[in-house]
């Protein structure tokens, strides 16, 4: 709102101010031909003491007019005036020769200077660009390095384990296998060692029924036969 | 010493049983006696248990021999026993047999069988041992059951083993 | 000439100026070469202070001003006529181009109200200088012989019509041409400033009349000499364009011929 109305003033002011400026080329386009004329006339009152003594001497009274038709002759619009020429040119030349020796110089070095500066930011800005997209590869590289190495670890820690895992699967079935001979040579051992325990039972009990049966069953002449052979076994020595 | 003892006992029992007479019978029931003695330990240990009173002991042999054996093997057996030498009575026995046999020029011969040996066994082996060792024995038959058959024979530490309980066991060795 | 009430001064007197120093020497300065002297004045003003803030990466103000003058001159002139080889005229065009806008642009200044190029002594004088320069370019580049041929009989044209051509080009190129640059620039200003004196004069009758002369002035002739204002910039601007690229034309063409 205050920038509208700021605006609004300034219009309103530019306006008042233009109307009393643009006016003023009404008084400033030199002089008017009735003002002349009565600068003329006044002019030749106070030289001649009246305008009547100036009527009166026809050579002064020609001399008046001419001053007053003077008023309404100007200079021809057309045709150059040399003194106009002469501070034209001069104007001319001194601002040619400032532009030759320092304006164009100064100027256009500055431009010529901002256009290197821009051209050279645009070339570090595209160094920049280039070595973000180079630390960008690299980065990405080492990150890829890194995953590759971390899936090696896991592949290292993986195979390690799998090798332990066989080992001790092998030495488990080692174990197992070794348990299982001995166990059944301990089984052999024990069956043997039953089977001599039984054998030695039954020997005994068969032995021993022998011997009651041999016992009871010998007779007196099976004992004495016995006896004989004995006596014979003896002196035979 | 006990050696001495023993063999006094010895020479008193041979001396009474040759004063009485009957030497032969005597010995006969005297190592009767003392195997009976030495495979009995019940007895062994009754007649040697110097806790009980000697009338008692003398008792046991009484009842033992009494009407059976000769007067003079009782009386010899119930002499031994009441002097508490119960314990040593197979070893008092055995040096008086074999001082006896000594006596005679022979050597003791100790037969076990599970029968009683017909005199005419008992010549032939007496005869077959003597061919062997080239001295007279005179043979004493033990009878043992144990035995089963056949014959253990034992002069001195010497052992000719025929019986079938050693057979017997030979068999058990060899299946053990 | 009291018609209507309305005291308009003869048309050469809005153009005569009396003299303010020097009277009757060939010295003479008038408010024409004051006018002169002030576009000689702002533009090495510009150039200095434009020149003295180098580097600055976003020009402002002066800098501004200068670099889009410089810019303008170099594009827009010497790139579209002569090429690449007429930038050692830089200097010279960067100057008229300055030199012309400045004295034209008087114009609308309060107070000052004048376009010195609404007298004839610079227009014609810059328009003589630049015929010399084009000549000497020509015959500097194609020998006088090459350039009289070239530009007098121009290549393409039957040779029967030559008899027609031949005087055309010649008057146009060696005698019209300066004097049409002149007055082209000349007539622009005389009657740009005889547009905005009649609507001043016709607005301060108006309102000096008073009664039904405050509305007139208010709704028909003050509008008209602000609206004119504006046109007479444009055409300041213009003129002083035109003025340069034709100077540049003129000098490529005796360069390059064969354009």
């Amino acid at each position: 709102m205050t920038r509208r109305i700021r605006q609004i003033a300034g219009a309103l002011g530019l306006t008042g101010t233009l109307l009393v400026l643009l006016a003023a080329p009404a008084a400033a386009s030199g002089e008017s031909i009735g003002g002349c004329a009565v600068e003329a006339a006044v002019h030749a009152e106070e030289e001649y003491g009246s305008l009547h003594a100036v009527e009166e001497d026809k050579k002064l009274f020609e001399e008046l007019e001419k001053e007053m038709e003077g008023c309404l002759e100007a200079p021809s619009p057309i045709i150059p005036e040399v003194d106009e020429i002469i501070w034209g040119g001069a104007a001319f030349l001194v601002l040619f020769f400032f532009m030759v020796w320092k304006g164009m110089p100064a100027v256009q070095g500055a431009m010529k200077d901002r256009a290197d500066k821009i051209a050279s930011d645009l070339d570090a800005a595209d160094t920049a660009k280039s070595d973000a997209a180079k630390i960008k590869a690299d980065h990405e590289a080492a990150l890829a390095g890194a995953k590759s190495e971390a899936n090696q670890i896991i592949e290292d820690a993986r195979a390690q384990a799998d090798q332990l895992k066989a080992e001790l699967t092998a030495r488990a079935n080692e174990e197992v296998a070794e348990m299982r001979t001995r166990a059944a040579a301990d089984a052999d051992a024990a069956r043997s060692q039953a089977l001599n325990d039984l054998r030695g039972d039954v020997s005994e009990i068969a032995i021993g029924a022998a011997e009651r049966v041999i016992g009871s069953n010998l007779d007196r002449d099976a004992q004495s036969a016995l006896v004989d052979a004995y006596i014979d076994e003896v002196a035979r020595g | 010493m006990a050696d001495d003892r023993i063999g006094g006992y010895a020479d008193a029992l041979l001396a009474v049983a040759a004063a009485e007479g009957a030497s032969d019978v005597v010995e006969d029931e005297l190592f009767r006696v003392a195997e009976a003695v030495r495979s009995n330990d019940n007895l062994l240990a009754t007649l040697s248990d110097r806790n009980l009173p000697v009338e008692r002991r003398q008792g046991v042999v009484e009842d033992l021999l009494g009407s059976s054996a000769h007067p003079t093997t009782t009386a010899l057996v119930s002499m031994v026993v009441g002097t508490g030498r119960g314990a040593d009575l197979p070893a008092i026995v055995d040096e008086t047999v074999a001082r006896s046999a000594a006596g005679r020029n022979a050597t003791l011969a100790r037969v076990r069988s599970a029968i009683d040996l017909t005199d005419d066994q008992k010549s032939r082996l007496a005869a077959a041992i003597k061919s062997k060792t080239g001295s007279d024995v005179e043979i004493r038959v033990v009878i043992d059951e144990s035995v089963l058959g056949g014959v253990i024979t034992e002069i001195g530490d010497d052992v000719i083993d025929g019986s079938v309980r050693s057979r017997m066991t030979q068999l058990r060795e060899s299946f053990s | 000439m009291n018609l209507l009430a309305l005291e308009f001064p003869p048309v050469n007197h809005l153009f005569d100026w009396p003299t303010l120093w020097f009277e009757d020497t060939p010295f003479a300065l008038n408010k024409v070469g004051l006018t002169y002297l002030f576009a000689m004045v702002v533009t090495i003003a510009i150039f200095w202070f434009a020149g003295a803030k180098r580097n600055r990466m976003v020009p402002a103000g002066v800098q501004h001003v200068a670099e889009s003058g410089v810019n303008f001159v170099e594009e827009s002139v010497v790139m579209q006529t002569i090429g690449p080889d007429g930038k050692k005229f830089m200097p010279f065009l960067t100057t008229m181009f300055f030199f012309i806008l400045f004295s034209n642009i008087t114009e609308v200044i309060p107070f000052w109200q004048f376009p010195a190029n609404s007298r004839m002594a610079m227009p014609l004088t810059l328009a003589l200088l630049v015929w010399v320069l084009y000549n000497f370019q020509g015959v500097k580049h194609q020998g006088l012989f090459g350039y009289l041929k070239n530009s007098i009989f121009p290549p393409g044209v039957p040779i029967a019509l030559y008899v027609i051509v031949a005087p055309i080009e010649f008057v146009s190129t060696f005698i019209v041409r300066p004097f049409s640059l002149a007055i082209r620039l000349w007539a622009n200003m005389v009657a740009g400033h005889l547009l905005l004196v009649t609507f001043a004069i016709l607005s301060a009758t108006m309102w000096g009349s008073g009664g039904l002369g405050y509305g007139g002035a208010l709704v028909l002739s003050f509008p008209m000499l602000i609206l004119m204002t504006g046109f007479e910039i444009l055409v300041s601007v213009l003129q002083a364009f035109i003025f340069t690229i034709l100077t540049a034309v003129y000098i490529g063409g005796s360069m390059h011929p064969e354009h």
